[in-house]
């Protein structure tokens, strides 16, 4: 089940999406990266979301009900930006 | 649309506690904070009685106020909103979290409450309520409420209390304020107002008065004296993993190592103090288990990963350390605990902070042990004893 579906809270920042993933990668960074204005591209780019195959595994643990994967998702396509 | 997520939601849940068992909510873990703090709470009333419970009940009251509040001016725009449409009530905007996280801090900063009244005594009413106001309004609330604050809103709290008002407590004691028959008299040695004051003595460092501080039969902070509740709590929390282990573990292996290094130091000086009975000694005095418990371990303001949250105990401990050795002051577990909180960002910054275990990190963490080891054994080597024996 996704967690869009459910009223998400704030992130507490249990680290448990870094655990979860597969791919090592820092979901809570890249989401709060994403949230800023401006978003830091370069620092988009060094978080590496490109790595991301969307297993949705850190949406599975988020104890918030973040959806953090199309998050994730997004910050690909910036990290694709010039 | 709002009935339809509404009815969704608890079926979406029950799927997901099937499939994955430890999937926690926010409200749980909040839930179980306060479960692991029952015991010392329940301690604390039995044992200090009216005083206790004065201490607990006007933080929780104040920092439940506050940010109730809060939560009234973060959501004005809806809750004062012309448009029927847009218009919301309180209620819907109130969270569980918002009424839990106030709760728990009041309780933290109650607990860490000394058992002395104030002189004059009415004193300690707005002591309490100031500190507690300061701590959850900027500790937490101006960084926009829970999940957002990097200090720890009780921490805040207790050493804006320590400071400001640290010579007002010189009113009498309170210890079995029931009378009940089973509990053991105030230990001897605590003639000052907590065991680390009483200083470091070969007539203080004795494996009785380590009962004593066990048991909690000294004077000192109302829920950090009994050991047994707070252990009971640390097993409760580890358990359902609502803390990281990691944290726990580097912290009392640090700490207990430094301790060890002052230990062997003041043995070399006066032979009648053990290093061992020095080390359990500083282990149990003070706020270091209780802080450890439910303050060192909050999420919300540790480092995010978990070579960062190794750094981050080892620091706090080599801090605590040094406090309590070199510092006026006699107890370091909440200064030690806010300077973390800031260092937790540098310590956690992108571009270096790693998110599994690499060589890199172990290096860090080797660099950051062999360095708080070497200073402080330096220092240590120059310190002048006579002093404190």
């Amino acid at each position: 089940m996704e967690n869009s579906n459910k009223t998400a809270m704030a992130c507490i920042r249990c680290g448990r999406c870094i655990n979860a993933c597969p791919y090592a990668l820092n979901p809570v960074n890249i989401m709060t990266t994403m949230k800023s204005m401006p978003v830091d591209k370069e620092k988009v780019k060094f978080l590496n979301p490109a790595a991301c195959d969307e297993c949705k595994k850190c949406n599975d643990v988020c104890p918030s009900n973040i959806d953090l994967a199309t998050l994730v998702k997004r910050a690909k396509i910036v990290a694709k930006l010039p | 649309m709002v009935d339809t997520v509404k009815v969704d939601a608890p079926q979406n849940n029950t799927v997901e506690a099937v499939k994955k068992p430890h999937k926690q909510s926010v409200e749980w873990m909040l839930y179980d904070v306060l479960i692991a703090l029952a015991p010392a709470v329940i301690y604390s009333f039995l044992v200090y009685g009216v005083y206790a419970i004065r201490n607990v009940l006007i933080p929780v009251a104040t920092m439940f106020i506050a940010e109730m509040v809060f939560v009234v001016i973060k959501n004005r725009k809806a809750l004062f909103s012309k448009d029927e449409k847009t218009k919301k009530k309180f209620f819907d905007v109130l969270n569980v979290t918002d009424i839990l996280s106030p709760i728990i801090s009041g309780i933290i900063f109650g607990l860490m409450t000394q058992n002395r009244d104030t002189d004059p005594e009415w004193l300690i009413y707005f002591i309490l309520i100031i500190s507690s106001l300061f701590g959850i309004i900027f500790g937490k609330l101006i960084f926009g409420g829970l999940g957002k604050n990097i200090f720890n809103p009780a921490a805040v709290s207790f050493v804006f209390m320590l400071i400001c008002f640290s010579s007002k407590f010189t009113g009498a004691f309170h210890y079995n304020a029931w009378g009940l028959s089973f509990l053991p008299n105030v230990a001897s040695f605590t003639t000052s107002a907590t065991a680390l004051e009483a200083g470091i003595s070969s007539s203080t460092i004795t494996m009785d008065n380590i009962k004593a501080l066990f048991l909690g039969n000294i004077n000192g902070g109302i829920g950090e004296s009994c050991k047994i509740p707070l252990l009971i709590g640390l097993a409760y929390l580890l358990i359902r993993r609502d803390i990281d282990w990691k944290t726990i573990v580097s912290f009392i292996a640090m700490f207990l190592l430094m301790s060890l290094v002052a230990g062997l130091f003041i043995y070399g000086h006066n032979g009648k103090i053990s290093p061992l009975t020095y080390t359990l000694y500083q282990l149990l005095s003070g706020g270091v288990l209780f802080g450890l418990t439910y303050m060192l371990s909050e999420p919300v303001t540790m480092p995010l990963t978990a070579p960062s949250r190794v750094m981050y105990g080892m620091v706090i401990a080599i801090i605590v350390v040094f406090i309590r050795t070199f510092a006026s002051a006699p107890e370091g577990m909440a200064y030690a605990i806010l300077m973390g909180n800031g260092l937790g960002c540098f310590i956690d910054y992108y571009k270096w902070s790693q998110t599994r275990f690499t060589w890199k990190s172990w290096l860090a963490i080797a660099i950051i042990g062999v360095l708080g080891l070497g200073i402080f054994a330096w220092c240590m080597n120059g310190y002048n004893f006579g002093g404190i024996l």
